[in-house]
């Protein structure tokens, strides 16, 4: 499937992402994120549509115990983030059930055409300003 | 008292650091001169991606581990960077096999980002905005983070 920018996925819709130990900091007391949070070396960022999932807490219950199977860790924060705000960013999103369980609720933060390594590195970057650390 | 002391790998590096006892490692003898001009940060980093490095040959653990093509390239990169005192970097892993490195001094931070198929791009941010990079040259950016505040990073590239 090539990649395009899902309409499915409405731009009021917020994404879960868990995250590793290490993409979160601590700045004058306060815990942030890094901006290796949304960058994926693949660049396809898996994430997933809370209210497909049932929320954080359903995200806590139904996904995350999978994940911790095919992470090798058990993620103690999680980041959420506007689609609005990863559109606004020039990034795309699009649903990739395969890659999770069948999942649609699956999706993963992409460049968007033509957008080159360097551009996509910075816009995904700063996904850190916009979205939002849960501690689990 | 043994309790509150640090862990001996960190004491290692605090030694090396305060001493500045040059660290002679497997990698010296594999890259060339510039290696031996990059100072102890070097080794420390180059320990740090073996970290993430899955061994040849096999599968990766999970989406967090990178490559050996990718750990290379990565240290093919530092090794050229002949700059003596420099912050250590933070190794961080990527998902999706991917690698980073960022450097801080003062409002200044350098982010190396090694993706899956080994391409690399560098990026420089001051207080924590990203600036424009007229070069993707890691030692010319890494000279512009340790550089006095005035220093612009445009100008970095002025012969």
């Amino acid at each position: 499937m090539p990649q395009r920018d899902d309409a499915t996925v409405n731009s009021d819709a917020l994404l879960i992402r868990a995250l590793w130990p290490d993409w979160v900091t601590t700045e004058d007391g306060q815990e942030r994120l890094t901006s290796a949070a949304f960058k994926d070396g693949q660049m396809e960022a898996s994430c997933f549509i809370a209210s497909e999932v049932g929320g954080l807490e359903g995200f806590q219950r139904d996904i995350l115990p999978l994940l911790e199977q095919e992470l090798g860790f058990k993620p103690e924060r999680l980041a959420t983030v506007d689609a609005s705000s990863v559109r606004d960013a020039g990034l795309w999103i699009y649903r990739k059930p395969e890659e999770f369980h069948d999942n649609p609720a699956h999706v993963v933060i992409c460049p968007s055409e033509g957008m080159t390594r360097s551009k996509y590195g910075r816009q995904a970057g700063e996904l850190k300003k916009s979205a939002n650390l849960h501690t689990i | 008292m043994l309790a509150t002391m640090p862990p001996v790998t960190e004491y290692r590096e605090e030694f090396i650091r305060e001493a500045n006892i040059p660290v002679q490692t497997a990698w010296a003898e594999i890259f060339s001169v510039p290696y031996r001009l990059g100072g102890w940060w070097k080794a420390t980093a180059f320990s740090r991606i073996s970290k993430f490095e899955q061994t040849r040959n096999s599968k990766p653990v999970n989406t967090f581990c990178i490559s050996p093509e990718v750990a290379n390239a990565v240290r093919l990169q530092l090794s050229k960077v002949a700059l003596q005192s420099l912050p250590l970097p933070a190794v961080v892993p990527l998902s999706g096999h991917g690698l980073s490195l960022t450097w801080a001094s003062g409002g200044r931070v350098v982010e190396m980002t090694a993706f899956a198929d080994g391409e690399i791009t560098v990026d420089a941010l001051e207080a924590n905005n990203y600036v424009d990079t007229p070069t993707e040259n890691l030692e010319v950016v890494l000279k512009w983070l340790i550089a006095p505040p005035e220093a612009q990073l445009h100008h970095a590239t002025a012969r």
